[in-house]
């Protein structure tokens, strides 16, 4: 009983910190979270996902903002794993060159009710562009919180699909990432 | 007076001698199709995963749900307007086997789309019709289901080339063997007057 006391307590007191969390930093709980991209392929809606990924949110009030968002490219799934080895290869992410995709931005722009714009720099392959997303950061009672948001990109700006996968009548240009990920507050804080 | 040949809407409807214009034209259309989406299926199925395949497998679809349709709608016409009577046969068990084998026919070409259907769902894959529309998934991605199904396809493909063989076989032993019409009927610009029908 009393080996329960200590993390309810915790509990309680994250609670009660949460609706002032806003100038805390979380990570993300993959298992709660997913981040879903859907494009088109023969014409058709086409979706997968990526499995493994890393987040950090850092959220200031005074406009101290950082969020990074990394995720390990190998980790695609769209359910057909022949597809999911050629996504890994040269012609699409090339996951042995780049591990990773990166979104990083030190400025987040609250736009009130839980809206937020963040702009920072995305990372595909080694080629990097501005976007701009906008999100919803809403809290939850449990301590943790959600950030969800979409954002469109053209996969050939990011060198995604080269060769014959250029082709944009049968392989989709216009992709959509979704995500919905839940943060905790990180830990140290 | 002037017989039903002189009529050109009548042409378009099965005669007691010759099938019309309407089921000749799903029969020969089908029979395009189909040859098209072996080649097709044969040739993606050597493919690895590539931009061809994809363009391939995606008409194969598209032609795969197009023949469903026309089956669909020729099985419509055969209930519209019935197709001329089997010719007498050595034996009945002729009579049953093209029986069989017709049935088998239509069965194929209604299910196998269907079964495609299913393992594109099963794939993660949505169907579009030539680009068109897109049809619903009939089923959530599952890799096992997929193998299963692929399986069943590729399996039915082999069926229905069998039959096929059998069918052909069995035109030309009506028109080489038995010299009757059953042949003749079914081919545009020919006349049936083989048992000395009246033109």
């Amino acid at each position: 009983m009393k080996r329960m006391m200590v993390p309810l307590l915790l509990g309680l007191v994250g609670l009660l910190l949460a609706p002032f969390a806003g100038a805390g930093c979380w990570v993300s709980v993959p298992a709660l979270s997913h981040i879903e991209f859907s494009t088109t392929q023969a014409g058709a809606p086409f979706q997968g996902t990526f499995r493994d990924y890393a987040g950090l949110v850092c959220m200031d009030a005074g406009g101290d903002s950082h969020i990074r968002v990394s995720v390990n490219t190998a980790s695609v799934d769209t359910q057909l794993p022949e597809l999911d080895t050629a996504l890994r290869g040269p012609d699409f992410f090339g996951t042995r060159r780049w591990p990773q995709a990166l979104f990083e931005s030190e400025a987040v722009r609250p736009m009130g009710q839980g809206r937020y714009r963040v702009t920072g720099k995305l990372t595909l392959r080694d080629v990097t562009h501005e976007v701009s997303v906008p999100f919803t950061f809403t809290p939850a009672t449990d301590g943790k919180a959600r950030l969800e948001g979409r954002l469109r990109l053209e996969r050939l700006d990011y060198h995604i699909g080269l060769g014959q996968w250029a082709d944009t009548r049968w392989v989709g240009n216009q992709v959509k990432l979704t995500f919905s990920i839940v943060v905790k507050p990180a830990a140290g804080k | 007076m002037h017989g039903p040949s002189q009529h050109p809407l009548i042409l378009l409807a099965n005669m007691p001698t010759r099938y019309g214009v309407v089921a000749q034209t799903f029969h020969w259309v089908i029979v395009a199709l189909v040859v098209v989406q072996f080649v097709l299926g044969i040739w993606a199925a050597a493919l690895p995963i590539s931009l061809v395949r994809l363009i391939l497998l995606a008409s194969h679809k598209s032609i795969g749900f197009t023949i469903f349709g026309l089956v669909v709608l020729r099985l419509g016409w055969r209930l519209y307007s019935p197709p001329p009577p089997q010719p007498p046969v050595p034996h009945p068990v002729f009579r049953m086997a093209a029986r069989l084998s017709h049935i088998l026919l239509y069965a194929l070409l209604l299910s196998m789309p269907v079964i495609g259907w299913l393992l594109s769902s099963a794939s993660n894959l949505t169907v579009s019709w030539f680009g068109l529309f897109s049809l619903p998934n009939l089923v959530r991605p599952d890799r096992r289901l997929a193998h299963w199904l692929l399986f069943t396809h590729q399996s039915m493909a082999w069926l229905l080339l069998a039959v096929v063989i059998l069918h052909i076989s069995a035109a030309l032993w009506h028109h080489i063997i038995l010299r009757d019409e059953v042949l003749l009927r079914m081919l545009p610009f020919t006349r049936t007057d083989r048992a000395g029908t009246p033109p």
